[in-house]
């Protein structure tokens, strides 16, 4: 008997504490609450990237009485091969993953298998409404949902938000009993970030761009569109692209943003810095004459023009119509090497544009005192130094801007979880320029696109057109030589109120290599229709009359 | 108790005073005793119903109450499942609405938007064009859109532009209003918003 009650104190009254925690812990559950990813829209909210619900199928293998005829049965379902379900399905672990990131309704079909030992698990999975659309700015996430390019990278730290818990009691069923234990941490959302991109110009540009990339056989190519007055990039397209629901289809020179990345010498595009240098100095002014020969020698080093011709009398003008690198090799001795590296990088060469991409390159712009006589002639017209089509496109957004550099930006702002939007921090802004020579090189400018000049192409009916081509003996990193060409063209419409700076390059055209013959129709088609989305009408600006050769 | 009790006793003694006989019959007071023993017993189950009622109503409080308790419980182990089955009604509307923006969402990217006005015979505008609504001045030069091969792509690209490279060299750099601007005088009442003349969208 008292043995009776001495067990019976002891369960009751020693051990019980311990009983009731067991109890207790058997009951408790703990659920994982997701925080939603935000979202990357474009300018107008549409959206570029989003994360949904998702389940992953797991598998209790001791649970799995005959794996062969389960894995029939769920490879309709999961669309996975039959014989690779056998494997996962086979074995004594008590978790392995079957299938990620499938959708609630293919989960449902799941479910009403009614198989033993299947089982799921709550996730997200990112999806890309507008397939490749913007993906080289957008970005993509690995396996784990974690940024792992572009936009998804560099903003991973805002984009997550922080996964929360509920922990309560649970009946059989799963239910909840309503008991104090219950704590519940909420998940933290993600905030959205809003680009500048405008998902229309954005396709246009891909669309022609990708056109152009296979018309001309070029390796690859960007185009870049710019709202001067803010620095807003409207369109950054590479090509070729990647589809972001399956980065690892695509090479991952595809998956970055050569637009931000691949430096290359931009050539004659360069000119229009020698030249708003020397007119900033005072040295020339847009009628002074150059006397350009067939060939000059400089620094022991025979150059020419693209097009052999003989001695010549052009204006500062003509210089920039025609792109003559004999013409801006003079052009650039009227002020020298120091003022001219001072300009250049004044207008951003070599250095950080403020996007803060991953993966982005500054260029490469080596200070005066390392150039060779060689070196600072080819300087003035664009070899011998390198950038990014951001910075070729910044330069003359400066020019469009009235002289004043606004700093690129990718990034209007956020949406936090509660829809408010905070806009990005107002970019900074350095005048490079006055006013006065950017106006006089927008004139300069405007003769580049007339029947004389290198690009009449780039034309488009009823509006005033300004821009200037490159094309340039392209860097092959295989022998580190010059080998092909980078066929460019960057310009900005209207040319008396610039609304819009875009640039075209294409890297190592074969069919074809002048940029006024391969990049301007790209920049036609694209400015066309950007200024007809935007709503902006022809200003009604006649293209002033520029005198290119000597009278 | 003691007031209840004392009609009782006096009654009590009254009686045992006939079995004590001729000290009663000696005071002469024969005919009370007879009329006062009936009232006597009244009050007695009185007395015992009180405290019965009272544990009547204990018990009823006590069972009120566990019933009570009891009701209380169900309601809130009730509101549980409910919230269970709700939350899993509204997993599975979350789930559909999801499924339902992401379609909205492919629907009206810019490329499923120009494959499908493609399919319409719409093409993209070569000159973007304007309609002044205050003056009736026709911005831009119209040109004629060709709705290219069925083959190409929504977005006429490369060799497309050939065309507007022919407009470009015969109407370029004229102002672009001449010769226009009569017949759309009449049209701002109509369209008020600029637009294109072009058929045409992206």
């Amino acid at each position: 008997m008292s043995l009776f009650i001495g067990r019976l104190l002891q369960l009751q009254a020693v051990e019980a504490p311990g009983y009731a925690a067991r109890a207790e812990a058997g009951r408790l559950r703990t659920v994982e609450l997701l925080a939603t990813r935000g979202e990357i829209t474009d300018i107008n909210g549409t959206v570029l990237a989003t994360s949904v619900a998702a389940k992953n199928v797991t598998v209790d293998q001791t649970l799995v009485k005959d794996p062969a005829s389960e894995a029939m049965a769920l490879a309709p379902v999961l669309n996975i091969d039959a014989a690779t379900l056998v494997q996962k399905l086979t074995g004594t672990k008590r978790y392995t993953v079957v299938a990620k990131q499938i959708t609630p309704q293919t989960w449902g079909q799941v479910k009403a298998l009614k198989l033993p030992g299947i089982f799921s698990e709550n996730t997200t999975a990112r999806v890309y409404p507008a397939g490749d659309l913007a993906a080289n700015v957008v970005g993509f996430v690995n396996g784990e949902g974690l940024g792992a390019g572009g936009l998804e990278l560099g903003e991973q730290s805002i984009l997550a938000g922080q996964n929360g818990s509920d922990i309560y009691e649970a009946g059989a069923g799963g239910s909840e009993i309503p008991t104090d234990t219950s704590v519940q941490h909420n998940p933290v959302d993600g905030i959205t970030i809003r680009t500048t991109i405008n998902s229309d110009i954005q396709w246009e540009a891909q669309q022609t761009l990708e056109a152009e990339v296979k018309a001309s056989n070029a390796d690859s190519g960007t185009v870049v569109v710019m709202d001067p007055r803010t620095g807003a990039i409207l369109a950054l397209a590479s090509a070729p692209t990647f589809d972001p629901s399956d980065p690892g289809a695509a090479p991952i020179a595809d998956r970055g943003n050569r637009a931000v990345s691949d430096i290359y010498e931009p050539g004659s595009t360069s000119k229009v810095m020698t030249a708003a240098a020397a007119i900033q100095e005072g040295t020339l002014t847009p009628n002074s004459v150059i006397t350009v020969p067939n060939t000059l020698m400089r620094g022991g080093r025979l150059f020419h023009d693209d097009v052999s011709h003989g001695l010549e009398h052009l204006t500062l003008t003509g210089v920039l119509a025609k792109s003559s690198n004999l013409g801006a090799i003079q052009v650039a001795e009227t002020i020298g090497r120091d003022k001219l590296y001072g300009y250049l990088k004044g207008f951003g060469i070599g250095q950080p544009t403020g996007l803060d991409f991953p993966g982005e390159s500054h260029g490469i712009l080596s200070p005066p005192s390392k150039w060779s006589d060689a070196q600072f002639a080819t300087v003035s017209f664009g070899q011998g130094l390198s950038l990014t089509a951001v910075q070729a496109t910044s330069v003359y957004a400066t020019i469009a801007n009235g002289g004043v550099r606004v700093q690129p930006s990718l990034i209007a702002g956020t949406v936090a979880p509660d829809g408010t939007f905070t806009s990005s921090p107002a970019p900074t802004q350095v005048r490079v320029v006055s006013a006065q020579t950017a106006a006089t090189v927008r004139d300069m400018l405007e003769s580049v696109v007339s029947d004389q000049g290198t690009a009449p192409l780039a034309r488009i009916p009823g509006y005033t057109v300004a821009g200037k081509t490159g094309t340039a003996n392209r860097v092959d990193d295989s022998c580190s030589c010059y080998r092909g060409y980078t066929a460019s063209f960057i310009g900005f419409a209207p040319a008396d109120a610039p609304r819009l700076v875009i640039s075209v390059t294409l890297q190592n055209p074969k069919n074809g290599h002048f940029g006024g013959r391969l990049g301007a129709p790209v920049f036609r088609q694209v400015m066309a229709f950007s200024l007809q989305t935007l709503g902006i009408p022809p200003t009604g600006g006649v293209p002033p009359k520029m005198r290119l050769v000597a009278p | 108790m003691s007031t209840a009790a004392r009609p009782a006793d006096a009654p009590g003694r009254r009686r045992a005073a006939p079995a004590a006989g001729a000290p009663a019959a000696r005071q002469g007071t024969p005919r009370q005793p007879r009329h006062r023993a009936p009232l006597a017993v009244v009050p007695t189950p009185t007395a015992r119903a009180s405290s019965g009622a009272f544990a009547l109503f204990v018990g009823a409080v006590l069972a009120v109450g566990l019933l009570g308790l009891l009701g209380l419980n169900t309601l809130l182990a009730q509101g549980a499942f409910a919230t269970t089955d709700l939350a899993r009604k509204q997993a599975a509307l979350d789930t559909a609405a999801e499924a339902l923006q992401q379609q909205v969402a492919v629907l009206e990217s810019p490329e499923v938007l120009a494959v499908s006005a493609h399919r319409l015979g719409m093409v993209g505008t070569k000159n973007p064009v304007f309609l002044d609504p205050v003056t009736g001045k026709i911005l831009g030069v119209p040109l004629a859109g060709a709705y290219p091969a069925p083959a190409a792509t929504a977005t006429p690209s490369g060799a497309p532009t050939a065309p507007a490279t022919a407009a470009t060299t015969t109407g370029a750099t004229t102002k672009p209003t001449t010769g226009a601007t009569k017949p759309p005088t009449t049209n701002p009442p109509t369209k008020p918003s600029p637009g294109t003349t072009t058929p045409g969208s992206h």
